[in-house]
């Protein structure tokens, strides 16, 4: 971490203790300690920052025996005295005139309010708001009432808001699902839209599209209303607690997405890499770029790259629906019960081992792996071949690399510093590259 | 700052968020955003403190490489071979590096706030006061303590506030307390002889009850002193005193500053109290301290060096200073002055002092002309060019000395609080900034 992207990172902590935590603070005790961490994190920021451009301080002007010698009253000869006295000065100006200048600065860093842009995105939008959208969206339902808004935290890089209604035919439960101003991932709801609707259609366990606005001005980004559906978030990227009848309704909801006939579905060449020869490369290809243009350049991603295109030629050019972002984590269940498959903005076509890989590592500590490709397989999905799978392995860290190293991009480049971008660029992206560090050493000494 | 001095800083700000300030969220997008604060904080730590033993790196692929492979350049077999080699060698090595980074990650982590900083506060139930009371006064079998408020704050002493009820009815009482590791040295058993000699003479201090030497409640010495109304009228840096308070203010000090220290036996009993000159004593004693302990530093030989050369232009008063002289230690009731607190370090030694110490605050207040027209016409004495320059970089010097101190236990591990870090790595640069602007101004006269 250098000293630029420190300094930016105490910012962007600096900011959001400012912003978001110090409002939500109730107690004395709380709110002085949080003054501390600001004002240690505005010192902290400011002395990287100026470390190089301050210069460094001057050497003493008086020499260890020469203080030492005043310390014992030893008077040195006027001669000498007005030398010392000279030499204090001077020093004393430059040094006088290095520190004003990180202490101006300091000043001014304390003075940051919220002004930074943010993406953030989680500003409250008020209920009267979201009653007066529905009824001039819906006229034939002017009756429809928002009587509970819920913004629910998070999302990397599309927010969520749960809307309670009361509408002419009863109550209502919707949820927005909807772009951020500043996108990580570069897609928009209105791709994923029609994809959902064919799945929504072919009886896959999704909830139920009920709109896209497009309209970016309404809240700041294009959303879908969806019908909520019942059951909780099954895991997150990195731990699940699902029971294995879960897991194996979740294979069997795999096998049926990935026996999507495409085409029939009217989907086909909507899909990302729908139309491509051979969709793998094409995806390996436009991920290559993304990686040259948007992350900074590292060595392991490199060498997974490279790794990938020497073993494109053991994948077959399959073009199937695929989920992209196959976790738990955008699984919801209600014990045993699958009730949805979420965030399809990642979805494309191509190899469906994609989808079986993406979670694996997740999924046999709750099902061993077998169990998993059997209930897959019942409900009509095909087998993989280990190849397949390390392909896969690989690819699912270079892809989330790539996202997240766009982050780090954006980070670094200035584009935008809320501390959201900072956690995933300087955090999410190193444990990626460790992941994938670890993947690449397995299956390239075997 | 170094890489490992950021890090540590940064594990300080890591457990304040964890300790104090996560427990008191409500609301769902504070608590997700400290989470994200918290896990960047953890990252950057770790970073910070492998980055000064990196280890060398494989050398990678060369990107001409990876874009043969991308144009679908079909590398021959023989080839193809040696990349994927290069590849798996290079996959190890990073697998090492990163592996290494996270496990260290992990640990930084979980890793808890070490327990008995001083950001602990003091807890101590009052049947334990209550038995220590009625043992201290036998007459009175029924007295009882009712509350005990922990007063935050203090650098190096706890206070606590009794609630009694006795025999002559309620009572508040102020527990003065050592802390077991003490910031600046001083007990308070130093400061009751003080603080009954400036009770006994009239000036606005609390009335010092009793010394109790070595107590089992507190663990240390403690002073009780009856309770004074009003709150504290500022900050080292800062006030909103009104210009009569500030007035009021000089008049105290002119109070004090007149105290006779020999007659009232207290000059025996005060710090530089029997030196021949008390000024040269002070700084002595503090440049010895420097040279013992703490690191050197440019500035703080040239302001030594440049307080000796004029300490002749110094004389040798002996008056009682406060020491702490600012009006963070005064207590405001209504307006007006109610007491003068914090005397554990008051010594022997030149009125002017004091006088500097408070005079950047009051002067946001109060004109200094008027201020020590007040300070005069209650006795006190006018201040000569000399010694004002003297003694405003004695101020900062002193202050900047006190702080480098403290960054001394950080840095040692003493105390890893973020109170202590807040002291050692903000406030210092401060006072060595306010220094070095004393210094520059009074060196070019």
């Amino acid at each position: 971490m250098d000293s630029k992207v420190l300094t930016e990172a105490l910012r962007s902590l600096l900011l959001a203790v400012r912003q978001d935590i110090k409002p939500d603070l109730s107690s004395a005790q709380a709110q002085s300690r949080a003054d501390m961490i600001d004002m240690v994190l505005a010192r902290l920021a400011t002395e990287v920052d100026v470390a190089g451009s301050a210069g460094d301080p001057a050497p003493s002007p008086v020499s260890k025996e020469e203080l030492d010698a005043l310390h014992k009253a030893v008077a040195p000869d006027i001669n000498k005295e007005a030398e010392l006295h000279g030499k204090i000065a001077t020093f004393a100006a430059a040094e006088q005139a290095r520190r004003s200048a990180i202490e101006n600065r300091l000043a001014e860093l304390s003075k940051v309010a919220a002004v930074e842009e943010q993406s953030s995105d989680n500003k409250p939008l008020p209920k009267e708001f979201f009653t007066e959208y529905l009824r001039k969206k819906f006229p034939e339902k002017a009756a429809t009432e928002v009587t509970k808004v819920t913004v629910i935290p998070g999302g990397r890089s599309k927010g969520t808001i749960l809307l309670d209604l009361e509408g002419p035919d009863g109550p209502d439960a919707i949820v927005i699902r909807r772009d951020f101003s500043v996108n990580t991932t570069g897609v928009s709801v209105t791709y994923e839209y029609p994809i959902i609707e064919a799945l929504f259609k072919a009886g896959v366990a999704v909830p139920e599209p009920r709109w896209l606005e497009e309209d970016t001005s309404v809240i700041g980004g294009a959303f879908i209303g969806f019908s909520r559906i019942p059951g909780k978030a099954m895991g997150t990227l990195f731990q699940s607690d699902a029971p294995p009848g879960f897991i194996k309704n979740f294979a069997a909801t795999l096998a049926r997405m990935h026996a999507l006939d495409i085409d029939k579905a009217g989907i086909g060449d909507k899909l990302k890499w729908g139309s491509a020869e051979h969709p793998v490369r094409a995806m390996l290809d436009d991920y290559y770029q993304d990686y040259i243009n948007d992350v900074p350049p590292t060595a392991i991603m490199d060498a997974a790259f490279a790794w990938l295109y020497l073993q494109l030629d053991k994948i077959g050019n399959q073009r199937t629906l695929v989920h992209g972002d196959a976790g738990l984590h955008n699984t919801m269940g209600d014990g045993d019960t699958f009730t949805g498959m979420l965030d399809w903005e990642f979805s494309h076509a191509g190899d469906p081992a994609e989808d079986l890989t993406y979670h694996k590592h997740l999924i046999e500590k709750l099902l061993p792996w077998d169990e998993f490709m059997a209930a897959y397989k019942a409900n009509g999905g095909q087998d993989v071949s280990e190849i397949r799978l390390q392909f896969f392995t690989i690819w699912r860290s270079v892809l989330l690399g790539v996202m997240m190293g766009r982050a780090t991009n954006m980070f670094y480049k200035g584009i935008n510093h809320d501390l959201r971008i900072a956690t995933i660029g300087l955090n999410s992206f190193p444990r990626i590259m460790n992941d994938l560090a670890r993947e690449l050493a397995r299956f390239t000494q075997a | 700052m170094n890489a490992q001095e950021t890090a540590e800083l940064l594990q300080s700000l890591l457990f304040a968020l964890r300790d104090d300030v996560k427990p008191d969220l409500t609301s769902a997008n504070a608590r997700h955003r400290a989470e994200l604060i918290d896990m960047l904080l953890v990252r950057m730590a770790t970073e910070l403190e492998s980055s000064e033993n990196k280890g060398d790196a494989t050398p990678a692929l060369s990107p001409q490489l990876v874009d043969n492979l991308v144009s679908a350049k079909a590398a021959d077999v023989y080839q193809q071979a040696q990349v994927e080699k290069t590849i798996s060698a290079f996959a190890a090595s990073e697998k090492k590096r990163l592996n290494n980074l996270e496990a260290r990650l992990a640990e930084i982590s979980a890793r808890q706030a070490a327990t008995g900083g001083s950001g602990e506060e003091l807890h101590i139930p009052k049947e334990q006061f209550t038995a220590y009371l009625r043992k201290r006064f036998p007459d009175d079998p029924d007295l009882e303590v009712s509350a005990i408020t922990v007063i935050p704050g203090g650098r190096s002493k706890g206070t606590l506030l009794l609630n009694t009820r006795g025999k002559d009815g309620t009572r508040e009482i102020v527990i003065r307390l050592d802390f077991s590791s003490m910031v600046t040295g001083v007990s308070v058993a130093y400061e009751f002889p003080v603080a009954t000699a400036l009770y006994e003479a009239g000036v606005p201090v609390p009335e010092p009850l009793w010394l109790e030497e070595k107590s089992d409640i507190t663990g240390g010495a403690f002073v009780a002193y009856a309770k004074v109304p009003g709150s504290a009228m500022g900050t080292l840096f800062g006030t909103d005193a009104s210009p009569e308070f500030a007035k009021e203010y000089a008049r105290v000090l002119a109070q004090v500053h007149s105290i006779d220290v020999v007659q009232t036996g207290l000059s025996s009993k005060l710090t530089w109290g029997n030196a021949d000159n008390p000024a040269r004593a002070m700084v002595n004693s503090f440049y010895e301290r420097y040279r013992r302990e703490l690191p050197r530093l440019p500035l703080l030989d040239t302001a030594f060096a440049w307080l000796y050369l004029q300490l002749d232009k110094i004389g040798n008063r002996r008056a009682l200073v406060h020491g702490d002289a600012g009006l963070h230690n005064t207590l405001g009731d209504e307006g007006k002055l109610s007491a003068l607190l914090d005397w554990e370090l008051a010594h022997a030694g030149h009125p002017a002092e004091d006088l500097c110490y408070c005079k950047q605050v009051v002067e946001s207040v109060l004109p200094w002309e008027e201020f020590m027209r007040a300070y005069q016409d209650a006795g006190g004495c006018a201040l000569s060019q000399g010694e004002m320059a003297f003694f405003s970089v004695w101020r900062s010097l002193q202050l900047a000395i006190q702080c480098l101190g403290t960054r001394q236990m950080f840095t040692s591990g003493l105390d890893k609080d973020l109170r202590i870090a807040a002291i050692g790595y903000n406030t210092l640069p401060k006072f060595l900034n306010m220094l070095a602007t004393d210094l520059a101004t009074f060196s070019a006269r």
